[in-house]
């Protein structure tokens, strides 16, 4: 749209109102951001020696190599490097199976739907409400017996289990919107269920899948609890491993590698809000859906 | 090109009994219309021969074939539906050609059969467009050539045209009507729309509630309505309708009184058409204050209060009067049809 040439002043200053106070909150929230990046390139004695939010006068990237090849770890000394791997190994899994359950589930529960299938949907929807720590010991226990428990496939089917109660509620929240009048246009062709689905239903899905995937990918990327219960020390997940770095007892506490450190274990979450969000935007855009 | 037979089909949505024992034949290549309010079952209806719904009892044949439990894309039938329903992520040409990808038509066939039905609908420039950038009426074209293009038995449409603003409505409306002229595939078209009905079909299905009214040519549906709801959903304006009493064969009723009805003393609706009736300066049927009065153009259009509802009357294009003036209207016995009073079913005159 073409900015109006001639705006009246009230108008004006509404607007540098509002930018004002977007201002003040984008500080708000990079100020944290800004003083780990800054601590995370600063020598231990530029740290104990200046403040909080002084410019490091000698940047070095050492606590980042540090932080991800050979700081101690528990009884380690590799770094978070190892534990970044695993947690990609469960997330990339997790969320790709969780992400394409939900989205055949939602297509049954909305396009599909047989008997009892709403009320199927509303004790799938309670699982949306079951905190972590309930299924902490039957979960354990259920790990345990399929022989899954403390490696990284173990807490792959954890995160889709309890993913799956979001996923299809996206979906089915998504596809109740499509008219069902295309599916039936689509049987009428000659079509079947997973024709349907894979040549009529996804193409249009693009948007609801970004939304999935960055709920998902953060969910499962951020999760400390189950990480930490379900597994140990090889196949933890970064954000135990963190944690692990932070409370390894040694002589001095090296914040720069800790921040380092904690800024390597957000990125991923980062990076699919960037790339994704923005893919997000434009399917929201497109208005494809529009039949 | 096949029959069809509808034979005693119930449906219930859980108590709801939507359809209460339909049957219809249909011939091959006729163009059928169903029509009536909403909720009366059309569309259900047209759902059960395209088999998107099953029946609850009853049979529904293409052909010799009971196709109950047959499913949709082995019925050999097209449909054309009120949203087009196009894919929306697929362009004009791949909406044409999904149907017979599916049915593993070869690749040069479905050219050309893209090529013959693009050429018959004008929508040859629109073929690399997507959905989302056709009008209305294009779209509708597309969904007309998806179901072209599939050559099937039976074509089902649902309310096509209900979408279309008014001067396009009449437009494809004429375009359907030389199709099935051109194609004689045989056609089930549902509609609320009184007059696609009187237009397009070769006969009509008038349901209310679940239940058939009456079926017949367009001609027999409005000359020889089976009831009065018939009689006052067919035609615009709708058959005026007038309660009143028969006595010694005259008709008496507030403000009108025919005479010459051979017809059983009793309570009884008399109905008649608003075009045949006159504004006359003798033998008035009807005396009563003008209520209303419309300039169509074509003619006049007067409304007047007469045994307990309002009956309009087509006068010449001259006529001129003000609300309230007195009026006289001649109704001749030959143009009045007689109803029971409580059923409403026409009584044999």
């Amino acid at each position: 749209m073409p900015e109006a040439i001639h705006k009246p002043p009230s108008e004006r200053a509404q607007r540098v109102f509002i930018y004002s106070v977007l201002l003040l909150f984008v500080v708000y929230f990079l100020a944290p951001f800004f003083v780990m990046f800054i601590t995370s390139i600063k020598t231990m004695d530029e740290i104990r020696n200046g403040t909080l939010i002084a410019l490091p006068r000698q940047p070095t990237l050492e606590p980042w190599l540090k932080a991800w090849g050979y700081a101690t770890i528990g009884v380690t000394n590799e770094g978070i490097r190892g534990f970044f791997w695993n947690s990609i190994r469960m997330v990339i899994p997790a969320v790709l199976i969780s992400t394409i359950i939900g989205a055949v589930n939602g297509y049954v529960l909305s396009k599909w739907r047989f008997r009892g299938s709403d009320t199927f949907f509303a004790m799938l929807l309670l699982g949306c409400f079951i905190p972590f720590q309930v299924i902490l010991l039957p979960m354990a226990r259920t790990l345990g017996l399929l022989g899954l428990s403390e490696s990284v496939w173990g807490l792959v089917l954890v995160h889709v289990v309890y993913g799956l109660a979001f996923t299809t509620l996206f979906f089915r929240n998504y596809y109740v919107a499509v008219p069902s009048e295309l599916v039936n246009a689509a049987r009428i062709d000659g079509a079947g269920f997973f024709r349907i689905f894979w040549r009529i239903m996804l193409p249009i899905s693009t948007p609801i899948f970004m939304v999935t995937i960055i709920w998902q990918t953060t969910q499962i990327w951020n999760d400390f609890l189950f990480g930490v219960c379900f597994s140990t020390g090889e196949t933890q997940p970064i954000t135990v491993a963190l944690n692990n770095l932070v409370n390894t007892s040694s002589a001095v506490k090296e914040y720069n590698v800790d921040m380092a450190a904690a800024i390597i274990a957000a990125l991923p979450t980062l990076f699919v809000y960037f790339v994704a969000g923005k893919y997000f935007v434009r399917g929201l855009t497109a208005g494809a859906v529009k039949g | 090109m096949a029959s069809l037979k509808i034979q005693n089909v119930c449906k219930s949505f859980g108590a709801v009994d939507v359809l209460k024992g339909i049957d219809l034949e249909i011939e091959s290549g006729e163009f059928l219309v169903l029509v009536g309010p909403s909720g009366c079952g059309k569309s259900t209806l047209l759902n059960l021969i395209a088999g998107l719904e099953t029946v609850t009892s009853g049979d529904v044949l293409i052909g010799d074939r009971v196709v109950n439990a047959v499913s949709p894309k082995d019925r050999d039938i097209a449909m054309v539906f009120q949203s087009y329903a196009l894919y929306p992520n697929m362009n004009v040409r791949k909406n044409l050609s999904f149907g017979l990808e599916t049915r593993k038509v070869a690749k040069p066939e479905i050219d050309a059969t893209i090529e013959r039905v693009a050429q018959m609908l004008q929508i040859t420039d629109l073929l690399d467009r997507k959905p989302a950038q056709l009008s209305g009426g294009q779209r509708q074209r597309v969904a007309m050539g998806r179901a072209l293009a599939r050559n099937p038995k039976i074509f089902l449409f649902d309310e096509p045209l209900s979408n279309l603003d008014a001067k396009l409505r009449v437009e494809m409306r004429t375009e359907i009507k030389r199709l099935h002229q051109r194609i004689h595939t045989t056609i089930v078209y549902v509609t609320h729309d009184q007059i696609e009905a009187m237009t397009l079909a070769d006969r009509v299905v008038v349901m209310k509630q679940g239940i058939v009214q009456q079926v017949g040519t367009p001609t027999e549906i409005y000359d020889t309505p089976a009831n009065t709801f018939v009689a006052s959903f067919i035609g615009s304006p709708a058959m005026n309708l007038m309660q009143g009493e028969i006595e010694g064969g005259t008709f008496r009723g507030t403000n009108v009184e025919i005479a010459g009805l051979s017809a059983a003393d009793g309570p009884v609706t008399l109905g008649f058409r608003a075009e045949d009736a006159a504004v006359a300066d003798t033998s008035a049927d009807i005396k009563a204050p003008i209520y209303t009065i419309e300039l169509l153009g074509d003619a006049t259009m007067l409304t007047v209060r007469a045994g307990g509802e309002m009956v309009s009357v087509k006068a010449a294009k001259d006529f001129r009067a003000e609300i309230g003036d007195a009026v006289s209207i001649s109704v001749p016995v030959g143009v009045c049809h007689l109803f029971d009073h409580e059923s409403g079913e026409r009584l044999a005159s």
